[in-house]
């Protein structure tokens, strides 16, 4: 679609890179603002008051703006983090002081380990009790009817993912969400991780009622070390600054600490200010786009790749989806996924292979790993097509049969 | 088209010379990659003077785990078992000829290792 606009595919012509749900190339436009930035105006927001610094300030905060109005925030609703990861254990650091021995914490069998974690740490750390909800292999979904008997009065957090990282599923939200009996348990916290959601389709934080959402920056076409922490106001107040730093407080004297105002006081320490400039431009680049657009073309790969795929005789980690997948997880027959991975790689082709960091998936599969394919932007059908090329020619020098 | 070293190493996997158990089994060891999932498992024996006189193992793994098995296997019919403990890494990635990442050592050395907590059977 957009392969012209990634420099990485001018310099590796022969790169048919399909790992985006792990990361996600650059385009020019995002590598340049963050060059230019260093080169020309860079310095440490929001501490100098010389025009170099108060300048930088004018950007970060401008940039912050972008980024929160893209997923239908503010900018005081966005905490920026070194990444997604961080954000997850900034929210669990933040409300640790709430949880008691014998509250309840809900977790996803299907989860990435980042959103996983922090929540096995605080509930150890807490004595919580941690509570998994179990998805359905043919689905690869979970289900409203797994998650009605989990919830109690205990239940203090909820922590799932909007889509898979191995099965590209979608949350039933719309299921889920009338069972948290928002109304009247102000003590219950839900959290989404949306890094796998964010790059592929629209989505607004306004549109899930929810405490806090969290989306990697490096998995939408911005740079490393920036991940977004969404929060309603009154859920940001509300958390114990887990970063604690210099430029998180107003005033500290030896025994009294005056905090900044949110977001400040959750972003102790010297900002990524080259990555947040960079997230801005990636993010001006998706409105470029459309995200509607970016979400018709994943689609179209999506669709393509699984009817060829399929032909092909993978067995595919779903196999009986009632959606079409954000991503396509599979294995072949007779051949180790790290072979897979590492016959393509060898010939230009990059797919993900391992247990894609959700290791109690896999293990409910029995499965010691996985083959993962992702589409970005700058994917198309040529990339599709090399792509079957591949696997057939593994098939046939592995002796392998479709 | 694979080239004749990963040939070799497939022709390994697929088809491994030493794969199985052993009657009578003196040592045994198990090992695994916990980030990968390679399973790997070997049955010796040795005889009065400490020699191996036979090996194999049983692998849930890669290929090139399993065929570095099979390989190491091979290679240490009539060694003493006493030197089972010392192996060389080097010395054995040279025997699988391949280059490898070394997220794909970890899995060629894998065998190797598990044989270095080689146990006598009660």
């Amino acid at each position: 679609m957009q392969k012209a606009d990634f420099p990485i595919f001018q310099n590796h012509p022969e790169l048919v890179y399909l790992d985006s749900a792990a990361t996600t190339q650059k385009p020019a436009m995002v590598a340049d603002s963050v060059h230019n930035y260093l080169r020309s105006r860079y310095a440490n927001p929001g501490r100098g008051v010389y025009p170099l610094s108060v300048n930088a300030t004018g950007e970060i905060t401008k940039a912050r703006g972008t980024i929160a109005r893209f997923f239908g925030a503010q900018g005081s609703q966005l905490v920026l983090t070194a990444n997604a990861t961080e954000a997850l254990n900034l929210v669990a650091r933040g409300i640790e002081d709430r949880i008691q021995p014998g509250d309840e914490i809900i977790v996803s069998e299907l989860d990435h380990h980042s959103n996983l974690l922090p929540w096995i740490s605080l509930a150890k750390r807490r004595g919580a009790l941690l509570k998994w909800l179990p998805f359905n292999p043919q689905t690869g979904k979970v289900t409203a009817g797994d998650f009605s008997p989990l919830l109690t009065a205990q239940t203090k957090v909820v922590a799932l993912s909007l889509v898979s990282n191995v099965f590209g599923t979608r949350l039933p939200w719309s299921e889920l969400s009338p069972l948290l009996h928002r109304q009247g348990r102000e003590d219950l916290v839900v959290v989404l991780d949306a890094c796998q959601a964010a790059p592929v389709a629209p989505l607004s934080f306004s549109d899930y009622d929810v405490d806090f959402m969290v989306v990697s920056g490096h998995k939408m076409y911005g740079p490393s070390g920036v991940g977004l922490l969404l929060g309603k106001p009154e859920a940001l107040d509300t958390l114990t600054p887990a970063r604690p730093g210099g430029g998180s407080v107003e005033m500290v004297q030896k025994d009294q600490i005056t905090w900044k105002s949110l977001p400040d006081s959750l972003e102790g320490g010297t900002p990524n200010s080259e990555g947040i400039i960079g997230m801005a431009t990636a993010v001006e680049y998706l409105q470029n786009l459309g995200m509607d657009q970016v979400a018709h073309h994943h689609n179209q790969l999506i669709q393509h790749a699984r009817e060829q795929l399929t032909q092909l005789g993978v067995t595919w980690l779903v196999s009986h989806p009632d959606e079409l997948p954000a991503l396509l997880s599979f294995t072949i027959p007779g051949v180790h996924s790290h072979d897979v991975a590492q016959y393509l790689g060898d010939r230009g082709v990059c797919i993900r292979a391992g247990h894609h960091c959700a290791s109690p998936l896999h293990q409910r599969l029995n499965l010691p790993g996985s083959c993962r394919v992702s589409f970005g932007v700058y994917n198309d059908h040529d990339d599709v097509d090399a792509l079957v090329q591949a696997l057939t020619d593994l098939q046939h020098d592995y002796h392998v049969n479709a | 088209m694979l080239t004749p070293e990963q040939e070799v190493v497939v022709e390994r996997a697929q088809q491994p010379r030493f794969s199985g158990t052993v009657t009578n089994a003196t040592h045994t060891a198990t090992g695994a990659n916990m980030s990968c999932g390679d399973e790997v498992a070997f049955e010796l024996r040795v005889d009065e003077h400490g020699l191996i006189q036979e090996i194999k193992h049983s692998s849930r793994a890669c290929t090139i785990c399993t065929a570095s098995a099979d390989l190491l296997a091979e290679s240490l019919i009539g060694t003493p078992v006493s030197e089972v403990a010392y192996l060389s890494a080097h010395t054995h990635l040279e025997r699988i000829a391949l280059p490898l990442s070394p997220i794909r050592q970890k899995c060629a050395l894998l065998p190797l290792e598990t044989l270095t907590r080689l146990t006598a059977k009660e």
